[in-house]
């Protein structure tokens, strides 16, 4: 059976074994091809004849059709009634299937046409021009491939396609000429190919009858060139054929308004040339003020990259982790509503990234916010006004500029097959990773080592140049400067080249305090007023805000020379930060608000460390002493004390040297006891070789010790069982008569003895005696003083008795001259005058330090060794870097000491001290800190 | 009495050997000159060398020196003979002037005369200070000369322990050091007018000049100092002040006692005016206490310009100290108390201090 379904003009056939009236049966025997025929009729031409052909041959399948269109091909094959019916493409096949009838937008009664049992008609094929739209929008090219390097592949933005054809009513009266095309030239190219190569005339694009009536509808591409609404339409030739009528092109029926859209997406970079123009004054009292100013320092607004930035130089932004990282500020631009032809309000404006590596995501706002994984704004709504986005790096790229995010356009399902126009408006974006921030050293054979990695400590005393012509480092006015630099590196995590890197020393919040000196920095010590040359330096100038920089290489790595503070126990972690992320500067250790966003730190920090070497001089076969645990002394003010290898005087050149420097241990060493009343003798009757060393023979000594290339703050340090130096004559003095049997008298000098003296000569330098008889005779028997006489003492007539208690006990025998009378003898010496010595616990020389043994205080002794290695270290100093204020115990006449309470401080001029505390006094502790220690 | 005075030098030198021939002090020529001048007075005389001596000093020079300083208070006498225990003397010897072009150094010869027993009361070693006074400027400085700043042992405390018996007691011992003032002095010294004086604790030295000169002497002028609060002056317009400087022997924690001081002084002894047109004075005072480093009080106070009699300009200085409030950072014990009045040094006044 063929029925005929007659709806205008238009006639549809129903094709056989359709079930007709029979509706009990005709679902079974359903033809696939003849219900599309019906169905086109049936649903009128708004409806998709390819998506129909499309869901059938994809679902290939008799039973959907009849699980779901039952009713409708019931009621069809029925004509119980004919309705007008529009729907909206679907998408998929069930939806085509499940849906439409469901889904009917419009439905329109139209008059039920009675069976026809014939067809008659005149003319016998209408034809009608159709043009389907991808979409009606057409992207604007935003003119940026002019910016890409000529080796990438030009990007623009992507071509809408239409489909134009031609439907005829009764292709057996075929439609046999062709066609135009016409659309606005000011608007749009047109291509036969997606490539865009293949361009049709501009404005009118004449279309072959095969164009229009092929089995595949022929696809044009337009490309936008000007921004706006445009007609484009569909003419029809005259098909010369009176069986065949051709509609003209109107809305909806060969005829389409399109527009042609300008997106745009305004990316934003950092301000780079204000932001360098930001100063924050780091010297302020106390220094919290300046973390506050830091903190009330507001950065300038990103600024909008220019066309040519965001493609040719693109946005970089470092992987996001924590929230520490900045985000680029991205806006899409308000739409101008009339470049958008009506059916376009639900289009969505969408952000895409295309990447070649690496990754970003967008957010909602600068800081925190909301993840938006697929940005889309609807189009309606950017009409509106201008939409803000950030966006953040969440992967580094292998390659700069490898992450692409442009503005398109997508549309709701429907229609003809899309995908979503790119490149509306893109920029390129790089991202980066520091992947660690180092220490940049690699010690060198023979050279000291400034970076102990392991302790962390950085070395800042090792700055003095070698002299290599001469053997010995230079006095170098810049050692202190160049020993405090220190390189810092940061590696990317991909080999990038010339992304900038600035570099910082992030100060310890614990600098200045007890934590990290030991003791807190004084209350009399302004910060602000201490000389700059002696705080680390990490920016160009002070007050700037950013940090020095330098541009990674084609290994991804960058290095930049810092320079140390000179306060031992200062701790620093260096950080890295890209130029983008500018915030990072005002990163602080410990500030509760500073320290939330901070940059990449290296894993370890720095502590700011000095060290020496002390290198004994000895002489063969005696020994003195060693140096206990003198080195802890130093540990407490931030300083290593290292011993070099020992270096040895034979014992036969020290016997030759004069004056002499071996004495009997008894003659050399003594000490005051508790009461400071008396002396008592370190070693009474000890005959045994005693080193004495002091002002006119150390130069013999030390002389040996010879500099190292490796050891640039070296002091060659001897121990000495005594410390003796000539100190001129003692008084003369006059010892009243007394009985001649007192002979050997002891007798004691205001000053020490030593005997041969220093000076050279003889102990004795002048004496007399006098002597009288008593004779109980004289003077007529009363009894009277005879035989006057007198004499000088001789050399040997003095002596210094082994078992002396005091150095300046001297030891009078009995003159030859003197012969004692048997009534008694009386003896007076005048104008005794010895060559006198004086004793010091310990001297720091220019070429070494010698150090007095005191087997009665060892701790006192290590003193000792402490307290000439400060003198060493010019301690206590006079001298003070700007604006470090004056020691206040410090007092000087010779030499320079510290009047510490109780006289406890190490460097008090003498000891030993009852209430020392065997270290650098709370005081003294502090310009130890900040002691030069690059020479000695 | 200048002629016996230059013959008095004469015999003096040639005790102690200059003239390189023996000479005996006669008791009557001693005496003679001891009608006229103090034992101190002639210590400080045979100090006094031809300026090219000191820059030469050497072994044999302060041999001599040591024994002309003997002289003074060794008799020649026999066993038995009953024998005082010497006062201890104190002196000063200097070259009057030093150009400083030609020298580096600036030397000062300090004699001491003293006994055994007096050597172990007050430890000369540690007791000797030096008052140096910069004219140009005002300021006092002092310093230790006989501590060698290299770290030594401890020094032997004054008067501890038990005394030296008879014979050590009475030992006399005559010494003469060297010192270079350049080198002792903290800060070195400038050209310009100095006095120093000499103080082993209760005992005073005589006060030489020394100027210093350069040929381009810089100029300096004097320290400024404001009045301090803890003194109360008045305005004295008397024409001739008697002088009068009283400290009490005694005070203690938190007494009202007051230093009391009336002089009249000369423009050299350091006074200066104010912005205001007012007259200051800056005198010191300072406390010596046995075995630690004496400690210097600036007393800053406004004066009164009078003429006197001869026609001179002179300024009256009266006012009060407030004790307690100077003694407060003090520790309690005996002191010596010496007031630098500009133009010499005043004492000693023996002030104990006591919580009580």
């Amino acid at each position: 059976m063929k029925q005929i379904l007659r709806k205008g003009l238009l006639t549809y056939e129903i094709g056989a074994g359709f079930g007709g009236d029979d509706q009990r049966h005709g679902l079974d025997f359903f033809d696939v091809e003849s219900a599309h025929t019906f169905l086109v009729g049936f649903m009128g031409d708004d409806y998709n004849l390819r998506a129909l052909r499309n869901a059938v041959s994809e679902t290939n399948s008799r039973s959907l059709f009849r699980m779901n269109d039952r009713e409708v091909i019931r009621q069809a094959a029925g004509l119980i009634c004919a309705k007008r019916i529009s729907v909206s493409a679907p998408t998929e096949h069930h939806n085509f299937m499940g849906t439409p009838i469901a889904k009917t937008e419009t439905e329109e009664e139209l008059p039920i046409a009675a069976p026809a049992k014939s067809v008659e008609s005149a003319p016998v094929n209408v034809v009608t021009p159709k043009i389907e739209m991808e979409y009606k929008a057409i992207l604007l090219d935003p003119d940026l491939a002019g910016h890409q390097d000529q080796s990438e592949t030009k990007i623009y933005a992507d071509p809408t396609y239409i489909e134009v054809s031609v439907e005829q009513s009764n292709k057996a009266v075929p439609f046999k000429t062709g066609g135009t095309l016409s659309y606005s030239s000011a608007n749009v190219a047109a291509y036969l190919d997606r490539a865009c190569q293949n361009k049709l005339p501009v404005e009118r694009a004449p279309l072959s009858n095969a164009q229009l009536t092929g089995s595949r509808k022929l696809k044009i591409y337009f490309r936008g060139t000007g921004s706006g609404t445009f007609d484009v339409a569909l003419t029809l030739d005259d098909p010369n054929d009176a069986s065949v009528q051709v509609e003209k092109p109107v809305e909806n029926k060969g005829k389409e308004k399109m527009g042609v859209v300008k997106l745009e997406m305004k990316l934003h970079q950092q301000d780079i040339e204000k932001i360098e123009k930001i100063e924050v004054d780091p010297d302020t009292d106390p220094i919290d003020t300046y973390y506050t100013n830091l903190k009330d320092t507001d950065l300038p607004e990103q600024k909008e990259m220019t066309t040519e930035e965001k493609i040719k130089k693109g946005r970089m932004l470092h992987v996001q982790k924590d929230g520490h990282f900045g985000r680029a500020k991205l806006v899409c631009k308000k739409l101008n509503a009339g470049q958008w032809p009506s059916g376009t309000g639900d289009y969505e404006i969408v952000l895409k990234t295309v990447r070649k590596s690496g990754a970003i995501e967008i957010y909602d706002k600068e800081w925190d916010g909301e993840l938006k994984a697929a940005p889309a704004i609807k189009v309606a709504d950017l009409k509106t006004g201008d939409q803000v986005f950030w966006v953040q790096g969440t992967k580094a790229t292998t390659e700069l500029r490898d992450v692409g995010l442009y503005l398109g356009i997508d549309r709701p399902e429907g229609g003809l097959s899309k995908t979503v126009k790119q490149n509306g408006d893109w920029a390129n974006f790089s991202i980066v990773e520091i992947q660690n921030v180092k220490v940049d050293y690699t010690s060198e054979e023979g050279k000291p080592v400034k970076w102990d990695e392991r302790q962390h400590q950085f070395y800042i005393n090792m700055g003095a140049a070698w002299d290599d012509t001469n053997k010995k480092f230079s006095t170098d006015a810049n050692a202190d400067v160049n020993g405090r630099k220190i390189t810092v590196g940061a590696q990317l995590s991909k080999a990038l080249k010339d992304v900038t890197i600035h570099f910082m020393l992030a100060e310890d919040e614990n600098n200045r305090k007890a934590a990290n000196w030991g003791e807190d920095m004084p209350g009399t010590w302004k910060w602000k007023d201490i000389d700059k040359g002696l705080k680390h330096a990490d920016k160009a100038k002070r007050k700037d805000l950013l940090h020095l920089s330098a541009k990674t290489d084609n290994k991804g790595y960058a290095k930049v020379e810092l320079t140390l503070s000179r306060f031992g126990g200062d701790v620093f972690r260096p950080g890295a930060y890209i130029a983008e992320d500018p915030h990072l500067a005002k990163y602080i250790r410990g500030h509760a608000e500073l320290k939330k966003k901070a940059p990449v730190l290296a894993a370890d920090a720095v502590t700011v460390w000095r060290k020496f070497w002390y290198q004994e001089v000895r002489v063969s076969g005696i020994n003195v002493a060693g140096f206990g645990d003198a080195a802890d002394t130093y540990s407490d003010v931030k300083t290593e004390m290292l011993a070099a290898p020992v270096v040895e005087m034979p014992r036969n050149t020290a016997n030759k040297i004069s004056p002499p420097v071996i004495f009997p241990k008894h003659m050399v060493s003594f000490y005051l006891n508790n009461a400071r009343t008396a002396y008592i003798n370190n070693y009474p009757n000890d005959i045994g070789d005693a080193l004495v060393v002091g002002d006119a023979t150390e130069t013999r000594f030390f002389s040996l010790a010879k500099p190292a290339e490796d050891k640039p703050v070296a002091i060659p340090i001897l121990n000495a069982h005594a410390l003796w130096v000539q100190d001129g004559l003692t008084s003369s003095d006059s010892i009243p008569w007394f009985d001649a049997t007192g002979f050997p008298k002891q007798f004691t000098a205001d000053k020490k003895l030593l005997d041969p003296p220093l000076q050279g000569g003889t102990l004795l330098r002048s004496g007399r005696w006098r002597a009288v008889d008593w004779d109980p005779a004289a003077n007529h028997g009363t009894g009277g003083w005879i035989n006057d006489r007198r004499g000088n003492l001789a050399a040997g007539d003095i002596s210094l008795d082994p078992g002396r208690s005091s150095p300046r006990e001297v030891q009078i025998k009995k003159p030859a001259g003197i012969v004692l009378a048997a009534a008694g003898t009386q003896v007076t010496i005048t104008n005794l005058t010895f060559r006198a010595g004086t004793t010091y616990l310990g001297t720091s020389y220019d070429d070494g330090i010698v150090n007095s043994y005191t087997p009665n205080d060892e701790q006192d002794f290590i003193n000792t060794i402490n307290h000439e290695i400060g003198h060493s270290f010019k301690q206590v100093s006079k001298v003070y870097p700007a604006g470090i204020p004056a020691h206040p115990h410090q007092y000087d006449q010779d030499g320079a000491h510290c009047r510490y309470t109780n006289k406890s401080c190490l460097m008090y001029e003498s000891g030993p001290q009852p209430a020392s505390l065997n270290r650098y006094c709370p005081v003294c502790h502090h310009y130890v800190l900040v002691q030069d220690m690059s020479k000695v | 009495m200048h002629m016996k005075y230059y013959l008095w030098i004469l015999c003096t030198y040639i005790a102690a050997g200059f003239a390189g021939i023996g000479c005996t002090v006669s008791n009557g020529a001693t005496s003679e000159v001891n009608n006229m001048t103090t034992k101190e007075d002639r210590a400080a005389q045979i100090l006094e060398l031809p300026a090219a001596e000191y820059f030469s000093f050497d072994e044999t020079k302060q041999l001599k020196l040591q024994e002309a300083l003997a002289t003074l208070l060794d008799g020649d006498d026999l066993p038995g003979q009953a024998r005082a225990t010497p006062m201890p003397i104190l002196a000063l010897g200097a070259p009057k002037r030093v150009n400083l072009d030609e020298r580096s150094i600036v030397p000062l010869l300090v004699g001491r005369l003293q006994s055994g027993l007096r050597a172990w009361e007050v430890n000369y070693e540690t007791n000797l200070h030096l008052f140096v006074k910069d004219l140009a400027i005002g300021e006092l400085r002092i310093t230790q000369p006989l501590v060698d700043m290299r770290r030594g042992q401890m020094h032997l405390l004054s008067g501890a322990g038990e005394p030296p018996d008879g014979l050590k007691a009475q030992t006399l011992q005559s010494s003469v050091t060297f010192i270079d003032l350049q080198k002792k002095l903290e800060g070195g010294m400038k050209p310009g007018r100095y006095w120093v004086t000499a103080v082993a604790y209760e005992l005073l030295s005589n006060r030489v000049e020394i100027h210093l000169g350069t040929n381009s002497e810089p100029l300096r002028k004097l320290a400024r100092r404001m009045p301090h609060p803890y003194i109360k002056h008045t305005l004295v317009k008397t024409v001739l002040l008697e002088t009068k400087i009283v400290i009490p022997q005694k005070t203690s924690m938190g007494c009202q006692d007051v230093i009391d001081v009336a002089i009249q002084i000369a423009k050299e002894a350091g006074i200066y005016r104010t912005e205001s047109g007012e007259a200051l004075w800056t005198c010191n005072l300072i406390f010596v206490k046995l075995d630690e480093q004496p400690e210097i009080v600036p007393v800053s106070v406004p004066v009164e310009k009078v003429l006197v009699p001869d026609g001179r300009s002179a300024f009256n200085a009266v006012f009060q100290i407030d004790l307690s409030a100077i003694m407060k950072a003090r520790t309690f014990g005996k002191y010596q108390v010496y007031m630098d009045i500009g133009t010499e040094v005043r004492g000693p006044y023996p002030l104990t201090f006591d919580a009580e």
